[in-house]
């Protein structure tokens, strides 16, 4: 094992361990003590707002695949599409749901499907309609702009893996939606997120739909985590260049 | 019940084995490793199967409810047939008539489509210089000193510019950048740790049960 292993293998015993005593931590963690963060109180808002004025919800999940370094992005953006999903079946409506790649397309069929399952309240609901749109970076952008133009589009979410294609997107959901909201965490997309968005979810913000809006303990704790390791990283970083001065 | 745990074993067994793999280095954990990466880009390649079906059951059932996108929807389709008939019949994505098809039509249409790329970005940036708090004010002199700094007309309004430019870019864009970065690997691992350690199962049915997952 050479030195960098060592250091990620420290790092992730590290976290795990900080990630279980932050889980038990947090149990007792009010909303109220969280820093807020305005694009999740604006997503609430933005639900209500479409099911108000019966129009759709597009939730677009990026194009990353889940077997590729990008799957972590997508599975936070599936957890911001769970609570709008379950939001929207209380009233018998359900996104509309757009990705830009096959495997995210089943995971996001398979969540939409499994919510409008467990939450059926009687009223006649709306069938998901999850498509997949293509595979290419720039067909994925005229598919999402197609949508976007044609379809009676009140909110579009744009949350997950993207490139330069966000800000096609992104235009042409300024000029069509009434409220867009954006989220990722690659920093050369993140101009574009904030140029076209009334708010944005930026870096690891987008990490933390499941505890904002589902409040799951183990994101809680997940969140108590990265905090300390971001803080020990800092001392580190600190400690490291005072060393080095000095010496 | 059993499915669920079948499935939740599955998923942690293969990701501790590949995860291992990367810390340990023995010839036969390796090999199981690569083997079980190999069989996920099988799968991952079925996936996209169902995508396929999908976009064209989605475009069948437009074009039979008579919709006004019809046109649309049969365009794709015909596309769609003709270039995988294509590639069957001329011998497979590296033929020269697929080539053919890349250079020719898939290209130009997608340097076409990116080229408005430098129009929207005109429009974001008009929006983004509107200045209305003390971040927007700013951003704008600091958008606006970069984009003096960047060009020759910049230097010769005043020599210092190109180097206050560049001490933006090294000095607080990099940090910056750096503390989007550190955030993100952080929230990747976290990410990442709850799948392997089977906290996050996006793979099994947990809606009938998850009671911490209530509405906000």
């Amino acid at each position: 094992m050479n030195e960098t292993q060592r250091m990620l293998l420290g790092l992730l015993l590290v976290f795990i361990v900080t990630l279980v005593i932050g889980r038990y931590r947090t149990a007792r963690w009010r909303p109220a003590e969280w820093r807020a963060i305005f694009a999740f109180d604006r997503l609430n808002k933005a639900i209500q707002r479409a099911i108000e004025q019966g129009r759709a919800l597009h939730v677009t999940l990026g194009r990353g695949s889940l077997w590729t370094g990008a799957a972590m992005d997508s599975l936070a953006s599936a957890e911001v599409l769970r609570p709008i999903a379950k939001h929207l079946s209380l009233t018998g409506q359900m996104p509309l749901v757009t990705t830009g790649d096959a495997t995210l397309h089943l995971l996001a069929e398979d969540q939409v499907h499994r919510i409008r399952r467990s939450l059926a309240t009687g009223l006649p609901q709306a069938k998901p309609d999850v498509r997949w749109l293509t595979a290419t970076p720039t067909a994925y952008a005229a598919g999402v702009m197609g949508i976007l133009a044609r379809e009676s589009v009140e909110v579009n979410v744009m949350t997950g893996f993207f490139g330069a294609e966000y800000l096609l997107m992104g235009e042409a959901g300024v000029q069509r939606v009434g409220v867009q909201l954006g989220g990722a965490s690659e920093p050369a997309v993140l101009p574009f997120v904030v140029t076209t968005s009334r708010a944005a979810l930026l870096g690891e913000e987008l990490y933390t739909a499941g505890a904002y809006l589902a409040h799951k303990p183990w994101h809680l704790g997940s969140l108590w985590a990265q905090d300390i390791l971001r803080w020990l990283i800092a001392v580190l970083v600190l400690v490291v260049v005072i060393i080095n001065t000095l010496l | 019940m059993l499915g669920r745990l079948v499935s939740v074993s599955v998923a942690m067994g293969v990701g501790l084995l590949v995860l291992a793999d990367y810390f340990v280095a023995d010839v036969q954990l390796d090999a199981l490793a690569n083997r079980l990466i190999y069989i996920a880009s099988i799968v991952a390649a079925f996936a996209l199967f169902l995508g396929l079906a999908n976009l064209t059951r989605f475009h069948l059932n437009r074009v039979r409810a008579r919709s006004p996108e019809r046109p649309y929807s049969l365009i794709l389709l015909i596309a769609l047939t003709a270039s995988i008939t294509l590639g069957f019949v001329s011998g497979g994505p590296t033929s020269q008539w697929m080539q053919y098809l890349f250079e020719n039509v898939l290209s130009p249409m997608q340097a076409a489509l990116y080229s408005l790329l430098a129009f929207f970005t005109v429009t974001a940036t008009y929006r983004a210089f509107r200045v209305h708090n003390v971040e927007s004010a700013l951003f704008v002199i600091f958008a606006v000193v970069v984009l003096l700094g960047q060009t020759p007309v910049g230097a010769l309004l005043w020599e210092e510019l190109p180097t206050i430019k560049d001490w933006i870019f090294d000095v607080p864009v990099l940090a910056g950048t750096r503390g989007i970065l550190l955030g993100v690997a952080l929230g990747t691992l976290a990410t990442g740790i709850r799948v392997l350690l089977g906290v996050d199962r996006p793979y099994v049915d947990e809606t009938g049960r998850d009671t911490h997952g209530h509405l906000p």
